[in-house]
């Protein structure tokens, strides 16, 4: 205890000088844990508002969903029993403008008694009743913004939904329940249960959603008790094939989306760690390189190595924990700032938190990577040998670091990734992120020695100025690991990250030419699909159609578990959530290969089986031979898996997760998808060809596959541009590493320019060799990036994402290119006051 | 009071020629004026001896002569050349051509082997047998044994003889040193000198040398006694031994 009061009563007394020489370890330090604690901090906002409005954002206390039926009088009764109830409807369906033009819109049927909980706002205002009312020959229609940009409709103009004509009566302002009710790759239009009727829809619409809301005569009890309340009405009615959902559970895809996109921009700021960890490890040497004086002095009058060393852990850890604070000061304030500057561009509920756990989190995780650099450096103190007090000479001989310091380093980063793991959501992609970045860091680490190894072999050159620049590249104490290990991971990071985004972008622009279909058509009724096909093939002969039955089916049972008791991996968990489509085929469907088990005879008439997609099954827990069960039309249908497949998404065709025997289906009333791939002199007329199919099959839903992949791509980019900056943090604490490194080298290389001149060379000579050596640090970087980025790119294309990788060479090269002129710039900037010192006073100081 | 000079006017005899140098050295309260208003010619193809208390100025002045401090008034003529009037990489260049420099503390190149070392003046003044007189010149000064060591590798008395092989390697007219012995023990340091005077004595160049050592000084063939940043006495050696 004594000991450790004379330690830090030291430590303050060397601090009391100042942070020179350490802001670069205290901005690394700082910038690292505010992405880390900005980026949680910013995501349990949004899930803490999530949960505050979850009420409003469900439209009441619990919701129970199922496809096409309505509620029956006795679940009405009991549900009635429980509070204020409502059911709504939502469907796909094509509105018509009335010059023909068919646009799909994501539909909401309401009733008298929506919105149980919130308010919709209208412009013009008005009651939403009156504004849905029929007047003589119209119902009323409300649509948001979207809808009226693409329809290009006023208020007061006509259109067609279904069989029913519609009049806009206003523009949704504000609809409380957007998210739980999910909006796709339409837009809003809300209409009355009469309209609805009018329509026919609900006789042709297999995607039609029914979902009762219950607002409860007592809503503050807490959500344990809601929950408890929803398993109850499952048990009252366990046929009822609903999904229910509560308050506390509003959108689990929309929750685990941001829980993803938290964890990925979250490991960015690890990286950025682990790429300033490199300059903290610099600082510290060269502060031991600076002390090792009053560290031998120390040692001389009776301090143990021991004590040398937790001096110089002491006085660094203090600093990181000043940087760290500093990093989690900006991290708590960030979703304040977010809310004020970014808050209405979110489209989310975002409610501002102080959040404890995030500063927690983002301070351990900066203090274990910073324990993790410092380590390894302070230990040197360790050995200073009081003979420097009689020695003198630019640089001290290094000894071989002692085996329990290195141990230390290494039980720090093991504490580091084990944090990290632990508050993971994803823990198999944040370990093969962590795997990734750490086999980089030694690879680079052993790039880094290889080029200064090879720079020994090539020092024996004739040529000046590149002896010069391979001797400082080689010398002890020289930058070339430290610029290799932190710019090379940021460039890496930065390769990956571009490789990544232009594919998927590429994949979205293109889709896959020749084999994406140009538009899907759903809701095709079985008697109408004959006439259906007859019009493509004669509109579009040349045309590629493909057509299967679909139904729509939940998953109730996997295995021997229910389904809400299954936790799936992230990558699964999606298909338990809510009705699925589903199909039936005789043989292997196109774009899928059977990987485990048979597919059945084409004549099969067995009891149930089924096809599953592999990835999925692997996320489910699930294997050849296993039991899963759907519910479709409020029967509980149970197949065995007969096979797996490996399904190619890439072509964006028809194929489904789960594909049950024809037997399975035999009778049950279904609708075909039929899709169409046209030619590309066909893509001039298929506009007219859509308007007609309009209002020759009204009901029929049309997706153009082009504008839906335009949307994917317009909201890739919006990721891709919040990802692009989470990792120039990454890169600009590269660039201050390696500004830390030429600037802790610069005693060394002041000295030799200073005896250079002495010796008659010129500042023309001098820029020739950094240069030079600048340049050669900056290809080797560059190129290992280039190397390594775009092998993990493409693991995670083809493997991960399961899409076609292309080499994106002009992005590519630019990053070798910016890599160069960062490090050719950098150093020459860095090094250009050694051209301009006085000689006699370095000679006079040295 | 003028300041005493050994010779009177610049003539071809004169290889080093001050006129009225002032420096001063540190900013604010703590500049210090270091050397004041020194006129000094130094003869050509003989050695002079620098010497006096510390702080005298004595290692400011022979920075001055190398045209690595510039004065803040006067001038610095080197065998009629006034290099204050020079640019940076002018005197840059002349130095490299004309002078070679002996430190105390060796300043030797740590990434560079003991011939690199030797050859690098010859390199930067683009002499295609650098390496070749470079070993000459390590053989001159008994090294050729450890051409390929690096300064670590080596003692400090093998470091200043590399230095001065480094210093004689491009025959300069004119070689300083800045106590040459200061860091060699009294055997080393000694052996140092006589190579040092023998080989100036053999190319016949100018020799200015700052030392604390007299009886080192008294094998010169002038001695400089500065005090304060003046220049006290110039007398000839013989002259100094006899009134000793």
């Amino acid at each position: 205890m004594r000991l450790l009061s004379t330690i830090l009563s030291f430590a303050r007394r060397d601090l009391r000088g100042g942070l020179k020489g350490f802001r670069v370890f205290l901005v690394c330090v700082a910038i690292g844990v505010g992405a880390v604690t900005s980026v949680n901090a910013v995501s349990q906002s949004l899930l803490a508002s999530f949960a505050m409005q979850g009420r409003s954002m469900l439209g009441g206390d619990l919701t129970l969903a199922r496809s096409l039926r309505v509620l029956e009088p006795d679940e009405r009764a009991y549900l009635t029993s429980l509070g204020r109830i409502s059911e709504i409807a939502i469907l796909r369906a094509m509105a018509r403008t009335h010059d023909d033009r068919a646009i799909m819109v994501d539909a909401k049927v309401v009733d008298d008694a929506y919105p149980l909980v919130g308010q919709i706002a209208l412009e013009p205002q008005a009651p939403l009743s009156r504004a849905l009312a029929k007047d003589d020959v119209l119902y009323g229609a409300v649509a948001d913004a979207a809808f009226i940009d693409r329809s290009g409709l006023r208020i007061g103009d006509r259109f067609d939904l279904g069989n029913a004509h519609f009049v806009l009566r206003g523009e949704i302002r504000s609809e409380p329940d957007r998210i739980a009710t999910g909006i796709g790759f339409g837009s809003r239009v809300m209409i009355s249960r009469a309209g609805f009727d009018a329509s026919g829809l609900g006789s042709t619409a297999s995607l039609t959603r029914w979902v009762a809301r219950l607002s409860l005569a007592n809503p503050d009890v807490d959500d344990a008790r809601v929950k408890a309340l929803a398993d109850d009405i499952l048990k009252q009615f366990p046929k009822s094939g609903w999904d229910a959902r509560t308050r506390a559970n509003v959108s689990p895809q929309l929750t685990r989306n941001v829980e993803r996109f938290t964890q990925f921009m979250a490991l960015i700021g690890v990286v950025s760690l682990i790429v300033g960890g490199v300059g903290v490890s610099i600082a510290v040497g060269a502060f031991v390189d600076r002390k090792r004086e009053s560290i031998a002095i120390l040692k001389a009058v009776g301090a143990p190595g021991g004590v040398a060393f937790a001096l110089v852990l002491v006085e660094m850890m203090l600093i990181a924990l000043a940087g760290a604070l500093i990093g989690a000061a900006v991290g708590a304030a960030s979703p304040f700032v977010a809310a004020h500057f970014a808050g209405p561009a979110l489209n989310l509920p975002f409610e501002p938190i102080f959040s404890g756990r995030a500063i927690v989190a983002g301070v351990a995780i900066g203090l274990l990577s910073a324990l993790t650099f410092v380590v390894a450096p302070a230990g040197r103190a360790h050995d200073t040998p009081v003979a420097v007090l009689f020695r003198s000479g630019a640089t001290m001989e290094g000894g071989r670091l002692r085996a329990r310091y290195i141990f230390g380093a290494l039980v720090a980063f093991a504490a580091m990734i084990a944090l990290v793991y632990a508050l993971s959501s994803e823990k198999r992609i944040a370990l093969m992120a962590i795997a990734g970045v750490a086999a980089s860091a030694v690879v680079l680490r052993a790039v880094g020695w290889a080029v200064a190894h090879g720079a020994a072999l090539g020092a024996n050159v004739r040529n000046l100025p590149a002896r010069l620049a391979l001797g400082n590249i080689r010398r002890p104490g020289a930058v070339t690991r430290s610029v290799v290990t932190s710019l090379g991971l940021g460039l890496t990071l930065l390769v990956v990250i571009v490789g990544v985004d232009g594919n998927v972008r590429r994949q979205l622009k293109a889709g896959d030419p020749g084999r994406t279909p140009d538009y899907f058509f759903a809701d095709v009724q079985s008697a109408q699909a004959a006439d259906f096909r007859k019009m493509l093939k004669t509109r579009q002969p040349d045309a590629t159609i493909e057509e299967v039955p679909m139904l729509r089916g939940r998953i109730v049972r996997v295995g021997s578990r229910r389904a809400e008791e299954v936790k799936a991996e992230q990558n699964a968990a999606w298909v338990l959530d809510g009705d699925r489509g589903i199909t039936y085929a005789a043989k292997p469907p196109p774009g899928s290969k059977v990987t485990a088990g048979r597919w059945w005879a084409a004549d099969y008439k067995g009891p149930p089986l089924v096809s599953l997609d592999g990835d999925i099954a692997r996320g489910l827990g699930l294997t050849v031979g296993d039991e899963i069960a759907v519910n479709v039309m409020g029967r509980e249908i149970s197949a065995k898996i007969a096979n797996l497949r490996e399904v190619d998404w890439r072509s964006f065709g028809i194929n489904f997760v789960l594909v049950f025997t024809p037997a399975t289906f035999a009778g049950a009333p279904h609708t075909e998808l039929i899709s169409m791939t046209l030619p590309p002199e066909g893509r001039a007329t298929a506009g007219s060809l859509v308007s007609d199919i309009s209002k020759a099959f009204p009901t029929v839903v049309t997706l153009a596959v082009r504008d839906a992949l335009q949307q994917a791509l317009s909201l890739t980019e919006k990721l891709s541009t919040a990802v692009r900056a989470a990792s120039s943090v990454t890169l600009v604490t590269a660039l201050l590493t390696l500004g830390g490194a030429l600037a802790a080298g610069q005693r060394a290389r002041l000295y030799d320019a200073v005896v250079l001149r002495m010796l008659g060379a010129t500042r023309r000579r001098l820029i020739l060799a950094y240069l030079l050596e600048f340049l050669v640090l900056g290809v080797a970087t560059s190129v290992f990036a280039l190397a390594a980025g775009s092998v993990a790119a493409q693991l995670i294309v083809t493997r991960l994402m399961k899409l076609d990788f292309v080499f994106d060479w002009p992005g590519l090269a630019a990053i070798v290119a910016i890599g160069c002129l960062t490090t050719i710039g950098l150093g020459l900037a860095a090094t250009w006051r050694t051209l301009g010192a006085k000689p006699a006073r370095v000679l006079r100081e040295l | 009071m003028p300041n005493p000079t050994l010779l009177t006017g610049v003539d071809d005899r004169t290889a080093i020629a001050l006129k009225s140098i002032r420096l001063s050295l540190g900013s604010g309260p703590t500049r210090v004026e270091v050397l004041k208003d020194i006129t000094l010619d130094f003869r050509r193809g003989k050695a002079t001896a620098i010497v006096g208390p510390s702080g005298c100025g004595k290692s400011t002045l022979l920075m001055t002569l190398a045209g690595l401090e510039r004065p803040d008034a006067g001038s610095v003529e080197i065998e009629g050349r006034a290099i204050t009037a020079m640019g940076e990489d002018e005197i840059a260049e002349f130095r490299g051509r004309k002078i070679g420099i002996v430190f105390q503390s060796f300043h030797l190149m740590p990434t560079m082997t003991a011939l690199e070392n030797v050859a690098v003046p010859l390199e930067l003044a683009g002499r295609s047998d650098a390496f070749a007189r470079a070993k000459a010149e390590l053989a001159a000064v008994g090294l050729a044994e450890r051409a390929s060591h690096y300064p670590l590798q080596l003692s400090g008395g093998e470091q200043q003889r590399v230095a001065l092989a480094r210093a004689l390697v491009g025959d300069p007219s004119i070689l300083l040193a800045d106590e040459p012995t200061g860091n060699l023990d009294e055997n080393t340091g000694a052996s140092i000198i006589d190579l040092l005077l023998g080989q100036r004595a053999r190319r016949g160049c100018t020799l200015v040398m700052v030392t604390h050592d007299l009886s080192l000084a008294a094998r010169c063939d002038d001695i400089v006694r500065l005090h304060s940043g003046t220049v006290e006495s110039v007398v000839a050696a013989r002259e100094a031994a006899a009134a000793s």
